[in-house]
């Protein structure tokens, strides 16, 4: 394999792998802030409504 | 910007035919670079993922500057942060292919300089953005600096190694040693494949990346309201 080079093309495509894995967990990341941006605004909403009434 | 649902669709089956072919598919046995050889449907997809993020880019900076609706500035500036995604593969990916052929992680080519400029010039983008606070004059001038990125590069990656010297890039300089009309037929059935399963996979990125930042924005608009 190292002969035929073909761990290079291994390792390019693990490379890439990594990669568009990262920006998955990135993704993630800031979907989990704007949930919990929601649940905030959510809550903020429902005490606002009780102290109103 | 267009939903584009069936984007991801075709990313997932030309990926995993690129992939599979890609690694199964006779390929001229070329002295030194051997069965590497493959990497032209992984490491040269990566720029042509890159230059069609930063085009798209730049198309929706130019419709911006015409429009000047939130919009077309946050696809511009969700094209040019998935466009580094795929250059920063690209360099990556190509430093290995490089030290397994010519030795070395880099070597002083116009073409990998032009390619490290042009990923300079386009993190100077997302410097220059986060730079400004007041939105519309953040959203104005990079819209403008980024047509100018454009150019640059235009001017280096292609207009530059073009008329170098020599270079050690195969399809570039003028003692080319591989361009695509050279390309080995069964390499053409894969090569086609991959080019458009990785620009997919660059819009699919980019579809989500827009979602998320918009969302964004209207719970900022929802929480300042309330």
């Amino acid at each position: 394999m190292v002969e035929s080079k073909l761990f290079v093309v291994i390792l390019v495509i693990a490379v890439i792998f990594t990669g568009i894995i990262l920006q998955l967990i990135l993704l993630d990341r800031k979907l989990r802030k704007l949930e919990k941006r929601t649940e905030d605004l959510m809550q903020h909403q429902t005490t606002h409504k009780t102290s109103n009434q | 910007m267009p939903k584009l649902q069936y984007v991801k669709w075709i990313a997932i089956i030309f990926l995993l035919y690129t992939v599979i072919a890609g690694l199964l598919i006779d390929v001229p046995d070329l002295p030194i670079i051997r069965q590497s050889i493959r990497n032209l449907f992984f490491h040269v997809c990566m720029w042509f993922s890159m230059i069609v993020m930063f085009g798209t880019s730049m198309i929706y900076s130019i419709r911006y500057l015409r429009s000047f609706s939130d919009s077309d500035d946050i696809i511009a500036s969700e094209a040019v942060k998935t466009g580094i995604l795929f250059g920063i593969l690209g360099l990556t990916t190509g430093m290995i292919w490089a030290k397994n052929t010519w030795g070395s992680f880099w070597t002083n080519d116009p073409l990998l300089n032009g390619a490290a400029v042009t990923m300079l010039v386009y993190l100077a983008y997302t410097v220059l953005r986060n730079s400004m606070d007041e939105t519309s004059k953040k959203a104005r001038v990079s819209a403008v600096y980024n047509i100018f990125a454009f150019v640059i590069l235009i001017l280096f990656l292609f207009i530059l190694p073009r008329t170098a010297e020599s270079s050690l890039h195969p399809g570039k300089g003028k003692d080319a040693q591989l361009t695509v009309k050279e390309l080995d037929n069964t390499m053409r059935l894969v090569f086609y494949p991959a080019i458009l399963g990785w620009i997919s996979l660059g819009f699919w990125i980019l579809t989500l990346r827009v979602r998320i930042k918009k969302t964004e924005n209207l719970l900022e608009d929802l929480s300042a309201n309330s």
